[in-house]
């Protein structure tokens, strides 16, 4: 497979350096969210439309940019795009299924500072991927970030009825557990390679 | 919080929406600062950035190339393409893909080029010289590399004296008609190694001594016959390059 | 205008302090976790990210203060974000210009501060409301706890993944680091003890406390 197919883009994010459990982004709704595996499920969707939107239009912001020499700008620009594709989220959410709306209350504002997507804008412009291997990106870290969240939902889930410490309650657990799903993930390097 | 508390808090007076010419004056505000500090940091610091990696790049071509005299020699930024070979100044040095060394009498000492490809966990970046003479790559550094340390980090890699001997007369001879390298460089598990273009991996580090072949082999493959092909452009120093 | 009580309460100590142990950003308020867990490989790069960290914290909450009466509550947060990106942006620039190597150490993660909880949080809950000098000493509570916590998860992760600290090896020849220290999965599993030494002092502390109460109603 060759390294810059879009199959490969898909499969390194999704799996191999999954954002969260290899590049740590998106950690605050990966343990605020993962407590049950429904609301994980609606996150991790929301989060990767949000994905899919901000990389088309970090994309072609960037050109803009690129072609005005104004690249100074690229940070402040990119923030503004996922705003303004969180609010469009959080509207549409609103209109579809107001009681998912409800589910995933203070979440979904909270999307925007949610370093993942900013992640996908950026690494897809230092990676200098064209258009549509920017769009399998975005998609692969939706997908792996969604996957991380519902795999941590099932096992916080099970560990919420387990007999463990006071002390490891609550952060600290979710950290250990984070940890060894981390470990496993490892292994999936050199996934596709020829 | 009580319900009465939760009541209050509902009914707390929202603060009317400011006029619009408030909204724009201090949005306005805002953005001439920012923009103000930005292009201002942006001023200052750019040249400073642009002179530490011109000097960090040139620094690393003249550790590569074996036998280069650095209080002599100088170092020319090329951009070579299949139509072109065109010569850049310092300004325009980060568009380069070729750099050449010549010596005080103005002859070429040896080529650089730089390589990358995924290794283990991301793309390995290396800067590697080439003899036009022998036909051969002569000598590797790893510019970056985020692989597991121990295993294929920058330290790890150039302290492996069994894989650094791969790199000190790695044949990529071109076909007699100049179009293409006759063997691609080719990564082959430890221990394996037959042919003199064949690159031995690193015994436990597998994907970044792959990272570092296929950077190679991509490379070579593009430049190497184009460079064969002008060789005689590139053997002397060009006039606007010679000090006096 | 009326002075709100928060606004003439000189400056303590305390503005400082609360920042750097009783709310401290990471290992009490759980914000500001991607760096922690990203850029601790080593005990340098945390101290880089920290620093960088810091100067947004207080170019951001230095200018929010300044603008604090200016900016209407509508648009306050948009206001914060553009003025910490702009800070942002500048440290990205001077960290590249002074040292390449922290600038590739740290990567994108110098750009990804703009999405620090921590820098927000200050600017919502404590810069908007306060006059600048204290906005700027609670900014620096806040981002010298930051350091610290990222100090502690970075010199664990260096020490036992690298038998180094700040660059000093400390075991010598013979130590066979445990390198899974300073992957990814060393940054949640150190984390995760650092969360474990904290969450048993708390439930130390609340024991004593319970027991102090005891003691006083058992006499009283």
């Amino acid at each position: 497979m060759q390294p810059d197919s879009l199959w490969f883009i898909f499969l390194s994010a999704f799996l191999i350096n999954n954002f969260v459990l290899a590049y740590f982004l998106g950690l605050c709704p990966f343990l605020g969210v993962s407590g049950k595996m429904d609301t994980a499920w609606n996150m991790g969707l929301a989060t990767t439309f949000v994905m899919f939107v901000s990389s088309l239009c970090a994309y072609g912001i960037n050109l803009l940019l690129v072609e005005y020499h104004m690249e100074f700008l690229r940070l402040i620009s990119y923030i503004a795009v996922i705003a303004a594709a969180v609010q469009l989220v959080e509207m549409t959410v609103k209109k579809l299924s107001p009681t998912l709306f409800r589910a995933l209350g203070i979440f979904l504002p909270l999307i925007t500072t949610n370093c993942a997507i900013l992640g996908v804008a950026l690494f897809q412009t230092t990676r200098d991927y064209n258009f549509f291997q920017s769009l399998v990106f975005s998609i692969g870290a939706g997908a792996g970030f969604t996957l991380a969240l519902m795999l941590m939902a099932g096992l916080r889930t099970r560990m919420d009825l387990a007999d463990v410490p006071s002390i490891s309650r609550g952060a600290a657990m979710s950290f250990m557990i984070a940890g060894l799903l981390s470990l496993t993930f490892m292994g999936f390097a050199g996934l596709g390679a020829h | 919080m009580t319900s009465e508390a939760n009541l209050s808090v509902a009914q707390a007076p929202i603060p009317p929406m400011p006029s619009p010419v408030a909204l724009i004056r201090t949005l306005g505000l805002i953005a001439m600062i920012a923009g103000l500090l930005v292009v201002l940091a942006y001023q200052v610091t750019d040249p400073i950035i642009k002179e530490k990696e011109l000097r960090a790049l040139e620094e690393a071509v003249y550790r590569v190339i074996p036998g280069v005299d650095e209080k002599t020699a100088t170092r020319v930024s090329y951009l070579l393409s299949a139509d072109d070979l065109k010569h850049l100044d310092d300004e325009s040095a980060a568009d380069a893909n070729l750099f050449a060394v010549y010596d005080a009498s103005g002859k070429l000492v040896g080529l650089a080029m730089q390589a990358a490809a995924q290794g283990y966990s991301d793309l390995v970046r290396t800067l590697f010289a080439y003899d036009p003479k022998c036909q051969c790559i002569n000598g590797l550094t790893v510019l970056k590399s985020t692989d597991t340390p121990g295993f294929g980090d920058k330290k790890t890699v150039e302290g492996n004296a069994k894989f650094m001997a791969n790199f000190r007369d790695l044949s990529v001879a071109v076909t007699a008609d100049k179009t293409k390298v006759a063997h691609p460089v080719e990564t082959v598990k430890h221990g394996t190694k037959t042919e003199p273009w064949q690159v031995d991996a690193m015994s436990g580090a597998t994907f970044s001594s792959r990272g570092i072949g296929n950077g190679l082999r991509a490379a070579t493959d593009k430049l190497v016959p184009l460079i064969q092909q002008r060789l005689s452009e590139l053997e002397s120093i060009p006039t606007s390059e010679v000090n006096e | 205008m009326v002075t709100l009580p928060s606004e003439t309460k000189p400056i303590t100590m305390d503005t400082f302090l609360r920042g750097v142990w009783e709310e401290n950003p990471v290992f009490v308020m759980l914000l500001g976790l991607c760096p922690a867990l990203a850029v601790t490989n080593s005990a340098v790069n945390a101290i880089g990210m920290g620093g960088a960290t810091i100067f947004v914290l207080l170019g951001s909450s230095a200018l929010v203060s300044l603008l604090r009466n200016l900016i209407p509550k509508q648009v306050r947060i948009a206001s914060y974000i553009v003025i910490i990106a702009t800070f942002v942006t500048i440290v990205d620039y001077a960290i590249h210009a002074l040292s390449l190597e922290l600038y590739g150490a740290l990567g994108a993660f110098i750009q990804l501060i703009v999405v620090n909880c921590v820098i927000l949080g200050r600017a919502e809950s404590f810069a908007s409301k306060h006059r600048i000098t204290k906005s700027l000493v609670n900014a620096l509570g806040v981002g010298v706890g930051f350091t610290f916590a990222l100090l502690c998860v970075g010199g664990v992760r260096e020490i036992l993944g690298a038998g180094t600290l700040f660059g000093f090896s400390l075991f010598g020849e013979s130590f066979q680091p445990w390198v899974v220290m300073v992957l990814p999965p060393g940054g949640f599993l150190v984390t995760g003890a650092w969360l474990l030494v904290f969450a048993w002092l708390k439930e130390r502390k609340q024991r004593t406390v319970a027991q102090r109460e005891e003691a006083l109603h058992a006499a009283g």
